[in-house]
């Protein structure tokens, strides 16, 4: 355990590892899913691809995620 | 495991049998054909006869049902089952009835569409008259004259009408208030007409056109009615505008008799007939010669001999069927052979793309893992409770989506066992001391006491019973406490991956050897036993060199390099990225947890704590929270177990690429 305002930096570290990661999520991802949408109103079948594809930087958050909950760790 | 065997099969027969190898093939439903391509020795034949009558009644029908609002049957319906050979009578007959129902609807159709207009037309001049009679005009004073100019129409209501003064005081100036405005009639010499038009612009004057005023009169009667007087108008409008509702009733109740009456027979004979066109235009996908024609397609092996038969029994053996088994470069129709339990998973299998003929069909190895992943991050009794009612509802409900649903249910009930195994129900991982106190005395079940430290309050709980506890039990590794549930998704991630890429060696191998298979997929395992036999000598664990690790890693880099070339190279931390991608099993499984302990314990019971109207606060919250956090905990982790599979597993094995199996004949 360790002090209290060392307990709250941490706490915002971990706030910044998500946050930070969920933010260049959602930039990889609105570009992916835009495309995503032109190429599902083209050919309709393109879904599953599409959802795959959109997903893919998701990936980003869950290590943000993984990082937030290692750095919690820390605080014991 | 691998798609149904399939057989390629050419036919060659006179045309003078067309229709009744096509009436064959279509009842066997089992021969997906090859659209022929226009070449110079084989032409594409021409449509049965039949077809463009056909057409002609379908069209016909369909008109019908879009007029009387009825939905075609899906796929077949039930009324095509029961199929009959259509005479030539029949098409008469059914064309003839076809052709008099559409002429009927169309008429009473365009009847209601006219009533309508007049309908439209009467209420426009009534508004109108309405208006004029306020204002005091009456239809005489409308007439052309060759004296007086006459306007009319809506001022602002801070229009100022006294300015027309100025223009010349002797005019006759009729007003009244409306909702927005005032109307006004203004009656001058002639001679004054611009000047009052312009005059009255400043104001913001805009004209009413009084032509729909004669709308009635003028159309019926063709000449124009001397109307007495605007009071008579009014009324006369009124009485059209009821006779022509009662008109546009009369049809529309017509148009309901009609839906009812002739339903059954509209859903039977429009499937009837698409299925009798499809069969007329098959001939466009064969080719023809003078007197013969030939069609390619495939068949599942299994069923070979049954069409063999039908077909020379139906030519009176004068057809000549070739067979030869599918070859290299034959593009192959995918027919996926699955149990009844792993069918349902065909259709995410299908949603990413068909696996290629030679390939391992992915869908049972789906089945063995989609459900645990998901069961894995949602993991609450309460919540796979919650959804697989609900799943259960929406399976009756859908049957459309019934492959979807199914697999639903089965996590759901994964996601209730891997509950149980943590021991969270609604994101609560205990009771507290009195409800678990009460548990234990009314019904004999007597949960562990624990004490806990929460908010800097000691207190004493009663624990649900579990194997794991999602939030609070860690394992050490090299000196790090690390979550198990995370290091449980990276070992699952390794086992996961390897028999990705053990299959890949099964298919590299059927398709190209073993030395090839080892190139390509052995090498990566080598590549993750060296590093961890690096990492474990390190560690001390293992007692050799890291020099040995080091001579592994160079050979598997080495074999990489032979096997996938540059791109082998380049993608190298691609699979140590894939492994640790298997944390979200745990990760977005905590993620759900925490929302639902902040729904429970940091927003609900504080409020219920309070007490009275608080405490409706604290369940509309509890409700609500959770609401939400099923939502997300439904799509987060179908969306990340999907993706586990479709990005991590089958990038390691699976090509995919193939022709969905699509049979002549009915519609399954």
């Amino acid at each position: 355990m360790v002090a209290g305002s060392e307990t709250g930096l941490i706490a915002v570290g971990a706030g910044l590892a998500v946050g930070l990661s969920a933010i260049a999520t959602g930039i990889a991802e609105k570009a992916i899913g835009s495309a995503a949408i032109g190429a599902m109103a083209e050919k309709e079948h393109l879904f599953g691809k599409g959802l795959i594809l959109t997903v893919i930087p998701e990936t980003i958050v869950i290590f943000g995620l993984v990082i937030a909950i290692l750095i919690i760790g820390l605080a014991g | 495991m691998t798609p149904e065997q399939m057989t390629h099969v050419s036919i060659l027969c006179p045309k003078a049998y067309q229709e009744r190898v096509i009436e064959s093939l279509y009842r066997l439903g089992a021969y997906h054909i090859v659209d022929h391509k226009k070449t110079v020795e084989l032409d594409i034949a021409k449509p049965l006869q039949k077809a463009e009558k056909l057409a002609e009644i379908i069209v016909k029908l369909r008109g019908v049902m879009s007029h009387l609002s009825i939905q075609t049957a899906a796929g077949n319906g039930r009324a095509a089952k029961k199929q009959r050979e259509l005479s030539d009578k029949d098409y008469y007959e059914l064309g003839k009835k076809s052709k008099e129902l559409y002429l009927d609807v169309v008429s009473i159709i365009n009847k209601n569409n006219q009533a309508r207009d007049s309908i439209k037309g009467a209420q426009d001049a009534l508004a109108l008259a309405e208006t004029l009679q306020k204002l005091g005009v009456e239809p005489g004073m409308l007439q052309q004259s060759k004296t007086l100019c006459s306007f009319i129409g809506r001022v602002p209501e801070t229009a100022n009408v006294s300015k027309l003064q100025s223009v010349t005081p002797y005019h006759e100036l009729l007003r009244t208030k409306e909702k927005q405005g005032h109307a006004l009639a203004l009656f001058a010499k002639k001679e004054f007409h611009a000047e009052f038009q312009s005059a009255l612009q400043a104001e913001g004057f805009q004209e009413i056109t009084i032509s729909p005023l004669f709308f009635s009169s003028n159309e019926q009667n063709g000449t124009k009615k001397a109307v007495k007087s605007m009071a008579a108008l009014a009324k006369e409008l009124r009485q059209k505008i009821e006779e022509a509702g009662v008109q546009l009733r009369s049809g529309e109740q017509q148009l309901r008799q009609l839906r009812e009456q002739h339903k059954s027979f509209l859903i039977t004979n429009e499937s009837l007939l698409r299925e009798e066109s499809k069969k007329a235009e098959a001939p466009l996908r064969f080719g023809e010669t003078r007197k013969a024609f030939t069609v390619q397609g495939w068949i599942p092996a299994r069923q070979l001999e049954t069409a063999k038969k039908e077909l020379s029994a139906a030519t009176k053996n004068t057809i000549y069927i070739e067979e030869r088994p599918p070859e290299e470069e034959d593009s192959v129709p995918i027919k996926l052979k699955n149990t009844l339990l792993v069918k349902p998973y065909e259709f995410l299998v299908s949603l990413y793309e068909l696996p290629n003929y030679k390939e391992i069909d992915p869908s049972v190895l789906m089945f063995m893992t989609f459900p645990l992943f998901f069961g894995f991050m949602l993991g609450d009794v309460g919540y796979g409770l919650v959804t697989l009612a609900l799943f259960c509802w929406l399976r009756k409900k859908l049957p459309a989506m019934k492959q979807l649903l199914t697999i639903m249910i089965f996590s759901s009930i994964i996601t209730i066992l891997f509950g149980f195994a943590f021991g969270e129900y609604f994101g609560f991982e205990h009771l507290p001391e009195h409800s678990g106190a009460a548990l234990c005395e009314s019904t004999g079940i007597c949960l562990p006491q624990q004490t806990i430290l929460e908010h800097g309050v000691t207190g004493i709980v009663y624990d649900f019973p579990r194997l794991l506890s999602r939030v609070h039990s860690h394992v050490s590794l090299g000196g790090m406490n690390i979550l198990s549930v995370l290091a449980i998704g990276a070992l699952v991630g390794v086992i996961h991956l390897n028999l990705a890429l053990l299959i890949g060696v099964y298919n590299a191998w059927k398709a190209h050897g073993f030395f090839h298979a080892f190139l390509e997929k052995i090498s990566w395992i080598l590549l993750q036993a060296s590093v961890a036999v690096i990492v474990l000598s390190y560690a001390g664990t293992l007692a050799l060199t890291p020099l040995v690790g080091y001579a592994m890693l160079a050979a598997s880099v080495f074999l990489i390099y032979k096997g996938e070339g540059i791109q082998g190279l380049v993608e190298l931390p691609a699979i140590f990225s894939n492994i640790l991608s298997y944390l979200r099993l745990g990760a977005v499984g905590l993620a759900s947890v925490g929302l639902a302990v902040v729904v429970n314990e940091n927003l609900a019971i504080p409020y219920i704590q309070k007490g009275g109207i608080f405490a409706i606060i604290g369940i509309f919250c509890l409700i609500f929270g959770h609401i939400i956090n099923i939502g997300l905990g439904v799509l987060g982790p179908f969306l990340h177990s999907l993706r586990l599979h479709y990005v991590e597993f089958f990038s390691k094995f699976y090509k995919g690429g193939g022709m969905e199996y699509a049979p002549f004949g009915r519609q399954e």
